[in-house]
């Protein structure tokens, strides 16, 4: 088969539609022009191609060649005409997402595993049945109701290792068993049993004629082994199907791809894996947006891909309203602003997802609610990589790089924004570098990998992605207003910097886009640079971005002051450290993208 | 690039002279009530479903104290019995009456399952019936599930909104799109009337309008604290630009004004539904507004509206 020297990329969110053009430059593969619509599955439109053809014609007029019939078809052979393109490749998360009920022994063990196997995809857990609940949710009525309410296309049900627990189990599947028995056949929901091995066969025959019943490997196999893959692999097809497939217009352009339309938080996670295989990196990478957050994390043997989809700065902000409290969210802002009046601006960003903030105090209450999500989904993440890496326990937060996507984190009015977004998320320790998907179709390399890896890898490595910088972040905490870090910079023109950060505070110090520089750094007795031992110095390699180099001393765990106006004070002041003034927050969404020279796409794209 | 998007417009808010097609979807097949071509009101009944009672467990094995889930042995009804609330379900049955121990259902309804120790009693379904929600004509019946009707009117779609269904005469308290709908505005004889607001409504309007039996409230924007009022408005409220303090836009200020009097169904409901209809306005023409019949040439493309929500019906039934 003839390498595809040509491939169209679409990441058809559930807001915007992406499309990149690949095409073979100068010997290399490059990305050589974007286009994004409107998001088109749903009303009025209900047709995903309307948007799909938009961004088509966009990028037809940047590189000046049809890639489209007059019909409206994609070319799909480049030869003889010099027409089309010889591959198109999809990525989505524009389907609905799954509803779910788990059913497990224990929420640290079985129901943990459980939770961590359907957040490898777009699913919605509507519902938990725990037999370590207390009497009154333990009552067969009560979870009775739940399962009523929750109404879920699919039950999965866990519990016991290989030989362990049997008696529990079984009675979680009876309750599955009754609860279809009460449904007619055609509204019974999928049940998926991944529990103790020894009793798939009893499961089978309890669910004969009681609804359809896949039994998968064991997700909790022994106490301290966890299976997921082989559960998360069966869940991820019944999303591709019942989800993806459903969504409108998605059979044409499947017919134009001639092949699956791969979930975009699978292509994701592939692409944090690659990174961190093959740079030998701790990688960790957030895609934020409208309907899903997805984080993926590669370090050494641990791959995490953790995915909310009910958590979003879009469609997904009413939900996500429901689990975040207010206050959490407005105590990222460096001003007062009523309850009420954050939830209304909340909500009429959820009425109009691809909106993009009028205001400084619409723009920084958008991105404390981004902030809020992205610790959320952290949270959720952090117990697999312990679990997964114990021996990373006190060093997990180390990464190498960090990577954000999504339209939020990648058109801020300034690349500090973004800086600080994905510092508060993560609280990486130690030296770090932070990049972002300024593309916005990194997300779909994971899938362009499965149709030319070369492509994917070059792309990869010459346009994906904006470098802003690197990130010194000391763990340690102190009185604020005390050294924290004493940091020398030998740059290779043969200058040097030197700079004392106090805890409680963000520091910029200049080391252009490429150039690199020596680190010294020397925390004080409380801090600890990522080698395990507080106040011990260390030598380090640093890379310049946009920003230059960022010095974290804000503490970890980060912590912002109970009190409003210190709060306050302190959140603006690390506005102002990071390079933010009041003129960058009314500026237009990703605009410093146009003054960064010699950055991939910002440069190849119109 | 530079974050902007592509203009793909949504479509138009407001859609004037519309032949408008509202499909009302049974959540499951149920009874029809008309037949395609008649002329139907809005708060007819056009179909009707049995919708499912509430469940009950009952743990027969711990009432009876089985040590092994054999339900055939004591098991008195069987799978699909109708059961009244007391009756005996299962028995055990000593050698001597005093080990005889019954366990009996604690509703009415049908045993719908036995399973390894528990049975499920299904309490006895109740109706619910679908009212029409618009004036005009069933143009399509389909496999029991579905009616359409069409009316030629305008329809007006709203941002956001709480609360289901209504159909009722409009009335127009407020003179200007900015003013905010108070308590003092709402007179003696609003009773069974769609209110219109301008910017939003107060909660006092809202208790005053809940005491005036109000079939309904238009405004500007809606305050997302109404979510949290307890109780909820008995009525639907449908907001045409979004949450906060927004004015209602002069345009649709202006059509509803000129529908002042007119029959006009509104809709609130906020749908999850990837398809589902947003909350909205439908403001059928009248007969003399039609012209004779030669309406029909001059109309906009036709508009289908579907309304999937089963919960709607239950209230507009009330």
């Amino acid at each position: 088969m003839t390498e595809a020297s040509s491939i169209l990329v679409a990441d058809c969110g559930s807001t915007v539609t992406t499309l990149a053009l690949i095409e073979r430059v100068n010997g290399h593969y490059r990305l050589v022009a974007r286009g994004e619509a409107i998001s088109t599955h749903r009303a009025p439109w209900m047709d995903a191609t309307t948007g799909v053809r938009e961004a088509i014609r966009q990028i037809e007029s940047l590189v000046g060649r049809r890639l489209l019939t007059q019909d409206g078809d994609l070319i799909r052979s480049k030869i003889p005409a010099n027409e089309g393109v010889d591959a198109f490749v999809i990525v989505s998360s524009a389907g609905a997402a799954l509803r779910v009920v788990l059913a497990g022994l224990t929420g640290s063990l079985s129901l943990a595993s459980a939770q961590s196997a359907v957040s490898g995809t777009y699913a919605l857990i509507n519902g938990v049945l725990a037999m370590d609940e207390g009497p009154a949710q333990r009552d067969p009525n009560a979870r009775m109701r739940v399962l009523s309410q929750a109404k879920p296309e699919v039950i999965f049900i866990a519990g016991g290792t290989d030989g362990g627990a049997t008696r529990p189990v079984m009675n979680l599947a009876q309750l599955v068993v009754l609860y279809n028995q009460v449904l007619e056949p055609n509204e019974r929901p999928l049940t998926f049993y991944a529990g103790n091995t020894h009793l798939a066969d009893q499961i089978t025959a309890l669910f004969a004629d009681a609804g359809e019943l896949r039994v998968v490997a064991n997700v909790r196999p022994g106490l301290e082994l966890e299976n997921l893959g082989p559960a998360h692999a069966e869940l991820e097809a019944i999303y591709r199907k019942r989800s993806l497939a459903e969504v409108s217009g998605f059979d044409t352009l499947s017919q134009w791809a001639g092949r699956p339309i791969l979930p975009t938080t699978r292509s994701f996670g592939q692409l944090i894996r690659y990174l961190g295989d093959r740079y030998q990196l701790k990688v960790v990478g957030i895609d934020l947006g409208s309907t899903s957050t997805s984080l993926a994390a590669r370090a050494g043997i641990l791959f995490s891909l953790t995915t909310r989809a009910d958590i979003g700065i879009g469609l997904s902000v009413k939900p996500a309203l429901k689990q975040i409290p207010l206050e959490r969210i407005i105590r990222w802002l460096p001003f007062e602003i009523e309850l009420a009046h954050a939830q209304n601006l909340l909500l009429n960003k959820w009425l109009r997802p691809a909106s993009v903030p009028q205001t400084q105090e619409e723009l920084l209450l958008e991105y404390a609610l981004a902030r809020e999500e992205m610790r959320q989904t952290v949270a959720q993440a952090r117990p697999a990589w312990l679990q997964n890496e114990p021996f990373l326990a006190d060093q997990i937060c180390q990464w190498d790089l960090m990577i954000g996507a999504g339209r939020t984190l990648t058109r801020t009015p300034h690349p500090g924004h973004a800086a600080l977004l994905l510092l508060d998320a993560l609280e990486p320790v130690g030296v770090s570098q932070i990049a972002l998907d300024v593309g916005g179709i990194a997300t779909a390399m994971g899938a362009v990998a499965g149709v030319n890896p070369l492509a994917a890898t070059e792309v990869v490595e010459y346009d994906a992605f904006l470098n802003l910088g690197t990130v010194v972040a000391p763990k340690g905490t102190a009185r604020r207003g005390e050294l924290a870090l004493r940091v020398k910079v030998c740059y290779q023109n043969g200058g040097v910097l030197q700079k004392e950060v106090a805890y409680g505070s963000l520091a910029l110090i200049p080391l252009d886009v490429g150039e690199r520089a020596t680190l010294e750094l020397h925390p004080t007795r409380r801090f600890d640079v990522g080698l395990g031992e507080p106040g011990r110095g260390v030598t380090a390699e640093a890379e310049g971005g946009v920003l230059g180099l960022v010095i974290d001393a804000r503490g970890r765990p980060l912590e912002l002051p109970a009190d409003d106006v210190s709060r306050r004070n302190l959140l603006q002041e690390w506005l102002e450290s990071i390079g933010i003034d009041e003129k960058d927050m009314g500026s237009k969404p990703g605009g410093w993208l146009h003054e960064t020279a010699s950055h991939g796409v910002s440069e190849l794209t119109a | 690039m530079n974050g902007s998007i592509a203009p793909l417009l949504p479509h138009t808010r407001i859609s004037p002279a519309t032949r408008i097609r509202i499909e009302r979807i049974l959540p499951a097949p149920g009874e029809i009530l008309v037949r395609t071509g008649e002329q139907v009101g809005a708060q007819q009944k056009i179909a009707r479903i049995t919708a499912r009672g509430e469940i009950r467990v009952v743990d027969v094995a711990q009432i009876l104290g089985l040590d092994t889930p054999n339900m055939s042995r004591v098991m008195v009804k069987r799978r699909g019995d109708q059961v009244k609330a007391g009756e005996t379900l299962a028995a055990r049955r000593g050698v001597i009456p005093l080990w005889h121990k019954p366990c009996r259902s604690p509703i009415a309804g049908r045993l719908t399952a036995i399973g390894r120790g528990w049975v499920v009693i299904e309490a006895e379904s109740r109706t619910v019936d679908l009212l029409a929600f618009v004036s005009g004509e069933v143009i399509a019946i389909s496999d029991q599930r579905s009616v359409t009707i069409e009316t030629l009117g305008t329809h007006i779609v709203g941002t956001c909104g709480i609360g289901n269904e209504a159909a009722g005469f409009l009335q127009m308290p407020v003179k200007d799109p900015a003013h905010t709908l108070t308590a003092e505005d709402i007179e003696l004889g609003f009773n069974n009337a769609i209110l219109v607001g301008g910017a939003t409504v107060s909660p006092e309007a809202l208790e005053r309008a809940t005491q005036m039996k109000v079939r309904g409230i238009i405004v500007g924007s809606i305050s997302a604290s109404l979510f949290d009022l307890v109780p909820a408005p008995p009525f639907p409220i449908v907001a045409t630009e979004g949450y906060g303090y927004v004015p209602m836009s002069s345009e649709v200020f202006d059509i509803l004004r000129q529908a002042e009097g007119h029959e006009v169904s509104i809709s609130g409901h906020m749908g999850e539904a990837q398809h589902s209809a947003p909350p909205g306005i439908i403001i059928p023409l009248r007969d003399s507004q039609k012209g004779g019949g030669d309406f029909s040439t001059n109309v906009s493309p036709t508009q289908l509206i579907q309304n999937s929500h089963h919960a709607r019906t239950e209230n507009l039934t009330n």
